[in-house]
């Protein structure tokens, strides 16, 4: 479980974060939407424990129980994994190699080709050779979602749930592997882990998200499940233009660019 | 409408991967190189002693008094100098390139090796005003720890200069290091004035950068610094290998960032002062080892730590060779032989990243 109460967050002098307060279970797909620059990424940073929160009254972050703040990074690396919203690597490192960097992080026994399998997993199969560099940028995304699936190998830790925290996952994937990011976190979670991501596409948010957080203006907006969040109202107030939010009779809600007068 | 043919969607061509040996065969291959330079040196001299005639000395057989003051005193320090100075300044480099993400990030490019030569040269002239008790309780480690603070205060200071939220600027790193670098030869140049009589013998000498004037006792100097770097580098590999994703998701996968980067800037400082303070400014290993292993045997520093550290002593044993035997019977100053080799290799690097962004 994931508890935040009261987290804002400020950097360089700019208060970024207001007040935020909600709580995601394991076994579901929390997304966090919202237009560019209301604080995305920072919350997913503050969640992470990669920035610290204001120290204000009722403030409570915890992870698994865990207060974020206070637990060393070997223990939270040990059922929690995280992917940036981009990764530059610094020297010229194989994939295989980028991938075990998750796996020694992770914890639990893994089996000796896991590597692989999960380089299969994100569609790049025998490709743990080659150097990261030399990968397009989508190929790269990839790279680090099968690190982070390395770290987060295990759905249920003996620490409890595991949980993936993803940060655009989907930016620079091409319409079939964005499919696949989403069949990913959707069996994480099915398989009892808790998975917190900031999606860019409403459609995909539609989809599969079981809790939405709508952010605007380093508040929560709103948050709720897709049917109460992705609504004309809110999301026309969110992202500053009149939406309509289509509904197909068989499936979820969708919303066309078009819509959008 | 005429439809075109899909192009198939290219595939990652296993024959595309890199041809690298496993970690433990490039070891293997290092300490035999070692070994080779190091025997080849043992038989190399200015006195002409061969190696037929030193083998049989060191498993202790006779050997006739000149051969063996020749072996034990001369070239056997020498040679043990040559191995810890040049495995100190490869792991120093290496080291600094993993702390600063960069592989232009060198101990003696940077200004490291500077501020550790202002500490030795500060020692050097004002180590002569010590009361002459404490001078004897510091003895030959006053020089060698001088130029250790010398190299961390440099290290701290380069880290606060091109150091944002984690992200290195590279020519922030390198403008800086030719500014400090700067100051310190600055520092080092008004010292120098001070000096008496003696201590510019020491002086020059010891700024060509050179092994010459080796000794056991100075080796010793030395080792309390060197030691504990080489023995606790290896634990820093780990967080190494995770820092080169940058610092938010090295702190991800588990690894205390600032404890980590704190001793990273202590054992380069150490490792580096040390060196320096033993055998001058000897550039470019620091810059050439690491970047020749992470071409061929890969970035990984578990591996890239200890054989940094390998290849660095067998490079430098082989430079001094070439140092004493190219002019015989002077001798070049061994940093003139390592920036003849070291330069070229600089220039590459650097071309081979030119267009990326920020180097
Ligand atoms: N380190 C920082 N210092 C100051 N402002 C920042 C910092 N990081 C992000 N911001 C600002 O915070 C706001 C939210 O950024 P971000 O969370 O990255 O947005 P997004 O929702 O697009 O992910 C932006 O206005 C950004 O400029
Ligand atoms: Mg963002």
């Amino acid at each position: 479980m994931l508890e935040v109460a009261q987290l804002s967050l400020a950097l360089s002098g700019r208060r970024l974060l207001h007040e935020i307060g909600f709580s995601a279970r394991p076994g579901q797909i929390t997304a966090i939407i919202g237009p560019n620059g209301s604080g995305k990424t920072t919350l997913l940073r503050a969640l992470t424990g990669e920035v610290p929160a204001l120290p204000l009254p009722g403030l409570r972050l915890s992870l698994n129980g865990h207060d974020i703040a206070r637990t060393k990074p070997r223990i939270l690396a040990q059922f929690r994994a995280v992917l940036a919203q981009s990764t530059q690597v610094a020297f010229p490192y194989t994939a295989a190699e980028i991938v075990r960097l998750g796996l020694d992080a992770g914890s639990g026994g893994a089996a000796p080709d896991l590597i692989d399998r999960l380089l299969a997993e994100v569609d790049l199969p025998g490709a743990g050779g080659r150097p990261y560099h030399q990968f397009s940028g989508g190929e790269q995304a990839r790279v680090q979602l099968a690190r982070v699936l390395a770290q987060a190998r295990q759905p249920v830790t003996p620490e409890g749930p595991g949980w993936l925290f993803l940060d655009e996952p989907v930016a620079s994937l091409d319409i079939g592997h964005q499919l696949m990011v989403m069949r990913i976190a959707r069996s994480f979670a099915d398989a009892g882990g808790g998975v917190v991501m900031v999606l860019h596409d409403l459609n995909l948010t539609a989809m599969v998200a079981d809790q939405v957080l709508l952010m605007h203006a380093g508040r929560l907006l709103a948050q709720g499940r897709v049917d109460q969040v992705l609504t004309d109202a809110l999301l026309g107030q969110a992202f500053g233009c009149p939406i309509r939010v289509g509904r197909a009779p068989a499936s979820g809600p969708w919303i066309l660019p078009q819509s959008a007068a | 409408m005429v439809a075109l043919p899909l192009p198939r969607r290219p595939r990652p061509q296993a024959s595309r991967s890199l041809p690298r040996p496993t970690p433990r065969l490039v070891t293997l291959l290092l300490v035999l190189l070692l070994l080779a330079v190091s025997v080849i040196s043992l038989g190399t001299g200015a006195a002409g002693l061969r190696l037929t005639e030193i083998l049989p000395a060191l498993f202790g057989e006779g050997l006739d008094r000149r051969a063996e003051v020749i072996l034990w005193d001369i070239r056997l320090p020498r040679l043990a100098l040559g191995i810890v100075v040049g495995a100190s300044l490869a792991l120093s480099g290496a080291l600094l390139q993993g702390l600063f993400r960069n592989p232009l990030a060198d101990p003696g490019i940077v200004g490291v090796g500077a501020g550790a030569g202002l500490g030795a040269v500060l020692a050097i002239v004002l180590g002569g005003l010590l009361p002459p008790a404490i001078a004897a309780w510091t003895g030959l480690h006053l020089v060698p720890f001088a130029a250790f603070l010398g190299g961390l205060g440099v290290t701290l200071l380069l880290y606060r200069l091109a150091t944002r939220g984690g992200q290195t600027s590279v020519a922030l790193l390198l403008l800086a290091g030719i500014a400090l670098a700067a100051f310190a030869g600055a520092a080092t140049g008004i010292l120098i004035y001070m000096a008496d009589d003696r201590q510019l013998r020491d002086l020059t000498f010891w700024s060509m950068g050179s092994l010459a004037g080796a000794s056991w006792a100075k080796l010793g100097g030395a080792l309390p610094l060197i030691l504990p770097a080489m023995i606790a580098a290896p634990f820093l590999a780990r967080g190494l290998n995770a820092l080169a994703l940058g610092e938010a998701q090295a702190l991800h996968l588990g690894i205390r960032v600032q404890a980590m980067k704190r001793l990273a800037v202590f054992v380069t400082a150490a490792a580096t002062g040390a060196a320096v303070a033993v055998s001058g400014g000897i550039g470019f290993i620091g810059i050439v080892v690491p970047h020749l292993l992470r071409l061929f045997a890969g970035p990984d520093h578990r591996a890239l730590l200890p054989q940094s550290a390998l290849l660095g002593a067998a490079l430098l044993v082989a430079a001094d060779m070439i140092a004493r035997s190219i002019v015989a019977p002077a001798e070049l100053p061994i940093g003139i032989v390592t920036a003849c080799l070291g330069a070229p290799v600089f220039l590459w690097i650097l071309l081979g990243r030119r267009g990326l962004t920020g180097l």
